[in-house]
């Protein structure tokens, strides 16, 4: 009981409802705009060999930098806490997506395409009925890569003072309280897992619906 | 005051210690998972988890687990640049052709020698790019092991977060960010190093192999083998086993077995292989070109 308690009052003194609050804030938002913009962007690359070759490769160079790295070379850019720490999370995890949609999309069989375009499909329809729920397999593999991607920044972006549950680790590294980062970091830890093994779980649903590639 | 030159060198040996331990560790973990059913489970279960965990969280755990410093820091990038190793380096042992290991295996190669003389140096490139992938991350956590006490460039870093002073935030981040492109060439050409030079090619037009000076008492023959209906060449991993194996002594024996096998084999429809074959061996070597009705070349290049 006097753990429990103990745990209790850590939580209310660092407001770890309110860090939690902001962390899946940062955390939903910068997944948000990663899914939409990366399969947005694997569409795109999908469409037109230069754009690919130039996306992708941008992609691919921003990606060989260090996150925290990234984080940090957009202060000067964006400001101090909440934009770089969204700004560096979706930059990271756009590659993931985008290419494994574009992947996704151009690994259909040439067959079904065939068969498509034999009863009739255009190619938009092609793209939307054939292509993309072929490609969700993949697709979904790429987004749980960036939840990863994701937490894992915007857990970083309490150093640079975004504020999410970072910041109590933070704190508590620097003051030592040894309850602290046990209570926030298994707290995160379980988050972080938790997001993790829903969009797996999502994906496995996604590859029995859709079938063709795990 | 910490100068930049001893924070890039501590920044470096920080990195790439932990670095060359999750290496270390991880490619035999990998290969335990191709061994035994469970401990892959196990493995891959742990693996799949830690590579959720925050970073910043891993970093903090050390303080109560394993307090503060160098040592504490080199375990965190240790665990977090293991899982990409053993992920990457398991997905590409375990995906090599069932069929070459077969064929390893028919030619008397032990369970050890068909990891290290045929699945590892058919699968570099898979494990490179988990090392690659890696070694940005070391740099990553080298500059967040700071708050640990580990030194190195997130010292420079850190004071300047800390006043806010975006020079000084620019000179502790560049110079991770370079290393980190560096290393990565150095990977890429350490990889094309490993890499068994018929395999370096897609189109591999069987170069001289490295290390053929002391050829004096061999005669090198090189074999080309069509079929009527080749369509594809997907051989360079053979060629580039018969290369591996072609430093043992019973070299000719092990290359006409092994290209019976080929030649049995429907999926292979042309390859180029290369042979050498030794004054001992020599009837060996023989019958291997005579036992081949695929065989349509067979050029002597130095004899």
């Amino acid at each position: 009981m006097d753990t429990l308690a103990l745990i209790a009052e850590t939580w209310q003194t660092y407001h770890l409802t309110l860090r939690t609050v902001q962390h899946l804030e940062m955390f939903a938002l910068s997944f948000l705009i990663t899914v939409v913009a990366g399969i947005a962007l694997g569409i795109l690359f999908f469409s037109s060999i230069n754009i690919r070759v130039v996306g992708l490769s941008t992609l691919t160079v921003i990606e060989m930098i260090p996150d925290i790295a990234l984080l940090i070379l957009l202060i000067p850019l964006v400001g101090i806490g909440f934009p770089p720490t969204i700004s560096a999370a979706v930059l990271y995890s756009l590659l993931p997506v985008a290419r494994n949609t574009t992947a996704g999309l151009r690994g259909v069989s040439p067959d079904l395409i065939e068969t498509a375009t034999a009863v009739g499909l255009n190619k938009r329809d092609t793209l939307y009925h054939i292509r993309i729920p072929l490609a969700l397999p993949l697709i979904t593999a790429g987004v749980r890569i960036a939840v990863i991607f994701c937490m894992g920044i915007v857990t970083l972006g309490g150093i640079i003072g975004a504020g999410g549950l970072g910041a109590p680790l933070q704190t508590g590294i620097t003051t030592g309280n040894d309850l602290l980062i046990l209570v926030t970091g298994c707290w995160v830890t379980f988050l972080a897992v938790g997001m993790d093994g829903i969009a797996g779980g999502f994906g496995r649903f996604v590859s029995v619906r859709f079938g063709g590639r795990p | 005051m910490t100068t930049l030159l001893e924070a890039t060198f501590v920044h470096i040996l920080l990195a790439y210690s932990g670095l060359a331990i999750a290496v270390a560790i991880g490619i035999p973990l990998a290969v335990l998972s191709l061994r035994s059913r469970t401990a892959g489970v196990i493995i891959s279960t742990i693996t799949g988890i830690g590579q959720a965990i925050p970073i910043l969280a891993l970093v903090a755990f050390m303080v109560p687990l394993a307090g503060i410093g160098f040592m504490p820091s080199v375990i965190v990038i240790v665990v977090s640049t293991l899982m990409p190793i053993v992920r990457n380096t398991y997905a590409g042992i375990s995906s090599v052709d069932p069929e070459l290991a077969d064929a390893a295996a028919g030619i008397g190669l032990t369970w050890t020698e068909t990891v290290t003389k045929v699945r590892v140096p058919l699968s570099l490139h898979a494990i490179f790019s988990g090392i690659k992938f890696s070694s940005i991350i070391a740099n990553g956590v080298a500059i967040v092991t700071v708050l640990i006490g580990s030194g190195g460039l997130g010292v420079i870093v850190l004071r300047g977060l800390a006043r806010f002073y975006v020079p000084e935030i620019l000179i502790g981040i560049l110079p991770a960010i370079a290393i980190t492109l560096i290393a990565d060439y150095c990977l890429s050409l350490l990889e094309t190093r490993l890499t068994p030079p018929p395999l370096r090619e897609k189109n591999p037009v069987i170069p001289h192999p490295a290390g053929t000076a002391n050829l004096a008492n061999r005669e090198e023959v090189m074999y080309v083998f069509r079929n009527a209906n080749s369509r594809t060449l997907p051989l360079s991993p053979l060629s580039a086993f018969f290369h591996e194996t072609g430093h043992s002594q019973n070299y000719g024996t092990v290359g006409g077995f092994l290209a019976m096998t080929m030649a049995e084999n429907a999926s292979l429809q042309r390859g180029v292989v290369m042979y050498r074959e030794y004054p001992q061996t020599r009837s060996a070597g023989r019958h291997f070109g005579e036992r081949t009705t695929d065989c349509a070349d067979r050029k002597v290049i130095r004899g």
